[in-house]
């Protein structure tokens, strides 16, 4: 079953670098609709206005960081069943279970590449599609 | 992606620069001020952010430094360890040492070697990081710390030394140990060696050889961890429904989603480590063209792309034959002759393109030559002449089903067997062999213009991504990279067209078949006796497994929809290569990483059975192979029409 690459995806890193390697990825596996936000705080307002499907969100931004972003989300009724991808290093890897109890839909350590993102999404889908 | 790429590199040297420019002067700030715990946290996050990104670029040395960097960044950060003149020198050259790295990538396009000056450097932040001062260390601590450093300043006289005693001393380079108060350059030339050393070493490590057996070992326990994984997946979820406001079940859930998040990634890795690039199949076709050409008195120029898509070892393993295959036959009756080939307005030169891509959880592997295509007449012709099909059935056949006859047993439209390729053994063969590595062949032909034989075949053997479906009361897993979509069946869409049932969706119609209809084995034997054979032996190791699954019916996934009204039925639309067609089930259960088991013994599985897994709720499901139907359902096609 292929993901709906029609859908709309917010990419959240503080590094305009890091948003355009995650853009060029997405891309890569077909998506089109492709927003930026700067940090968590930016994030949250682009998502509670402008309607998105999915989210894959660094965990280290200035301002609002991932993991705060993630939990503002999941305690809006709107936006808590929002599929959400966290993008962390190796070193916090640890700290995934922080991100598990916040309620994140998958991690993936960087650097990554198309196909483990692509593992990822399926995984993200998979579980969203098990719901509805 | 390649297209970008030198923009996102230019973008990303642009924005690493900026990004030390702006905490170059903060962590000095520091020096200054002393510990403040905002500014630390940009530092930091700045050195994280471009090693992130020089990952992602494949810039090594750059994650190297500033991983180091990095590292104290964040002990200073965390209060491990009290900022010092020491750390924050080093962390300094380490701004230096990626503003040169990225100076060169602006320059020559890549990080070129720092080569010396980066050991000295790698060397020193580990060095200097060992010595720093933990936060809150007792006076003792840092007695003992004072002392170490003495021992460093001492070490370089005693390297010096005209003949250097064999044992001691290199270690204590290669050791390293604190120095922060000794120059690097006066150092240098002994770690250098060391350091060297230290390199060689590291490039022994990169690569490992591994028994395969060893590997596959990996692979099979993986394989029972994600059964497991399954089943405690399944036992917490109900625990947690049972217990919600039970905080150690909610750990115990927390823990468990940890562990299906920790088993994807593992058997990702796994299954990587069976990867191989296609390289070691198309190596040998250069050598098969060359000599099979000239012994043919053909020119024929071979073109190879994609080889380094990786593929699992098994593949690599079966792929060669068939392939083979298919080469010989473009080079024997596909290629004209130059004199035949200049006739028909074509260069001289034959072209036979091998291309192998990843699409999406496919191995694609197209062969095309720009020989004079398949002459579909001569096929159907063949076929008749050979008792294959009735003159009628050929007839009937349209362009596409007729081309297809070259995958049936025993045909062969060449009149005179050569040595080559043989005698009529040949694409059942190659088509059979595909099929076991659970792929699919297509042919693509135009006469007078060429013929592409395309293979499709699956990035993995062992774990699939399944669609659990009940139908008569027993649980199937369906390869999901095979459906294209599912839904809900209400009865008037199914229509009967020329004794066969379609199913109109969206303006297109397609074949519509049961379940149940489907499993039905040539021997009329139902698929639900070999089921239970199946789960007889499967069950034999486990005996506890059989009593797990009367207690949840709806097995894993249950969807809500599943539960309503028995009568109503679920369309799974699946697509195999360029059939299409629809399956009706009785429920649809949920979706699941299902490990492939191989079903033997006495009462092994209809060829319509792939293989079988265990349910989360350890219930034995069979997984269909759907390759095969299609296959199947192409030639009984043929035999009615």
């Amino acid at each position: 079953m292929a993901i709906d690459t029609g859908m709309k995806v917010l990419v959240v890193d503080d590094f305009s670098t890091m948003r355009r390697i995650v853009k060029n990825i997405l891309k890569q596996l077909g998506f089109e609709k492709i927003e930026e936000a700067e940090d968590g705080m930016q994030a949250y307002t682009k998502l509670t206005t402008e309607g998105f499907q999915f989210v894959v969100c660094d965990w280290n931004m200035p301002n609002m960081d991932g993991i705060d972003l993630l939990r503002k989300v999941r305690s809006n009724p709107d936006l808590k069943d929002l599929p959400f991808l966290m993008v962390t290093a190796e070193a916090e890897k640890h700290k995934v279970i922080e991100a598990i109890k916040a309620g994140v839909s998958n991690y993936v350590v960087k650097p990554f590449t198309a196909e483990i993102l692509k593992e990822k999404l399926e995984k993200v889908f998979e579980k969203s599609g098990q719901k509805g | 992606m390649p297209d970008d790429m030198e923009e996102i590199i230019a973008d990303f040297v642009a924005e690493a620069e900026e990004t030390l420019d702006r905490i170059d002067p903060k962590l000095v700030e520091m020096d200054d001020k002393g510990f403040d715990q905002e500014i630390i946290n940009d530092i930091f996050r700045g050195m994280h952010t471009i090693k992130g990104a020089a990952g992602f670029l494949g810039f090594q040395q750059i994650v190297d430094v500033s991983h180091r960097a990095e590292t104290i960044l964040k002990r200073i950060r965390d209060k491990e360890i009290i900022i010092a003149r020491p750390l924050i020198d080093v962390i300094l050259k380490s701004f230096d040492m990626v503003r040169l790295l990225l100076k060169h990538i602006k320059t020559k396009g890549n990080e070129g070697q720092a080569g010396a000056d980066m050991a000295v450097l790698l060397k020193e932040l580990e060095a200097t990081l060992a010595a720093a001062q933990p936060s809150g260390a007792a006076a003792p601590a840092q007695a003992a710390g004072q002392k170490d450093q003495k021992e460093v300043k001492a070490r370089p006289a005693v390297i010096e030394g005209p003949s250097p005693a064999p044992s001691p001393a290199p270690r204590a380079a290669e050791d390293a140990g604190p120095h922060e108060d000794c120059h690097p350059q006066k150092s240098a030339a002994v770690v250098q060696g060391a350091a060297a050393q230290a390199d060689k070493k590291d490039d022994s490590i990169q690569t490992l050889r591994i028994n395969v057996e060893k590997v596959d070992q990996v692979m099979n326990l993986t394989g029972e961890v994600v059964l497991i994984r399954n089943r405690l997946l399944n036992l917490a979820g109900g625990l947690e429904q049972k217990y919600s406001s039970d905080p150690q079940v909610e750990n115990l859930f927390e823990a468990v989603s940890f562990l299906d998040l920790l088993t994807s990634d593992m058997q990702a890795a796994v299954m990587r480590m069976r990867m191989q690039p296609l390289k070691k199949v198309f190596g040998k076709f250069p050598r098969l063209v060359k000599e099979l050409s000239s012994s043919l008195g053909k020119e024929v120029e071979l073109r190879i792309s994609g080889e380094q898509t990786e593929v699992d070892k098994s593949v690599i393993e079966h792929i060669a034959d068939p392939m083979v295959h298919i080469i010989r036959n473009a080079l024997d009756h596909a290629i004209e002759p130059s004199a035949e080939r200049l006739a028909r307005g074509k260069p001289a030169k034959g072209v036979i393109s091998i291309n192998a891509s990843q699409k999406g959880n496919q191995i694609v592997i197209e062969v095309s030559d720009d020989g004079k295509g398949i002459d579909v007449e001569k096929v159907k012709s063949k076929a008749v002449q050979k008792g294959l099909v009735t003159e009628a059935e050929a007839a009937a056949l349209g362009h596409d089903a007729a081309v297809n006859l070259i995958f049936m047993p025993g045909l062969s439209t060449n009149d005179v067997a050569t040595e080559i390729s043989g005698r009529g053994v040949g694409m059942d063969v190659v088509k059979n062999n595909v099929g076991k590595l659970n792929g699919f062949i297509e042919v693509i032909t135009k006469q007078g213009a060429g013929t592409t034989f395309r293979i499709s075949l699956p990035l993995t053997l062992a774990i699939i991504h399944a669609l659990l479906v009940e139908e008569k009361g027993s649980v199937y897993a369906i390869p999901l990279n095979l459906v294209d979509e599912t839904m809900k069946l209400s009865g008037s869409e199914i229509r009967d067209l020329m004794d066969k049932k379609v199913l109109n969706i969206r303006g297109k119609v397609y074949p519509y078949f049961e379940l149940a209809w489907l499993l039905e084995g040539p021997s009329g034997q139902s698929m639900q006796m070999r089921q239970d054979g199946a789960h007889h032996i499967l069950s034999l190791g486990d005996q506890s497994r059989g009593d797990m699954s009367p207690d949840r019916p709806g097995g894993p996934g249950l969807s809500a929809n599943g539960q309503e009204g028995r009568e109503d039925r679920y369309i799974i639309v699946v697509a195999v290569a360029d059939t299409r067609f629809c399956i009706g089930v009785g429920r649809l259960l949920g979706l699941q990483e299902v490990v492939i088991k191989s079903i033997t013994g006495s009462g092994s599985a209809a060829p319509s059975i792939l293989g079988a897994t265990i349910s989360g709720d350890g219930r034995v499901i069979l997984i269909i192979d759907l390759g095969y139907i299609a296959r199947n359902l192409f030639d009984k096609e043929h035999a009615n029409t």
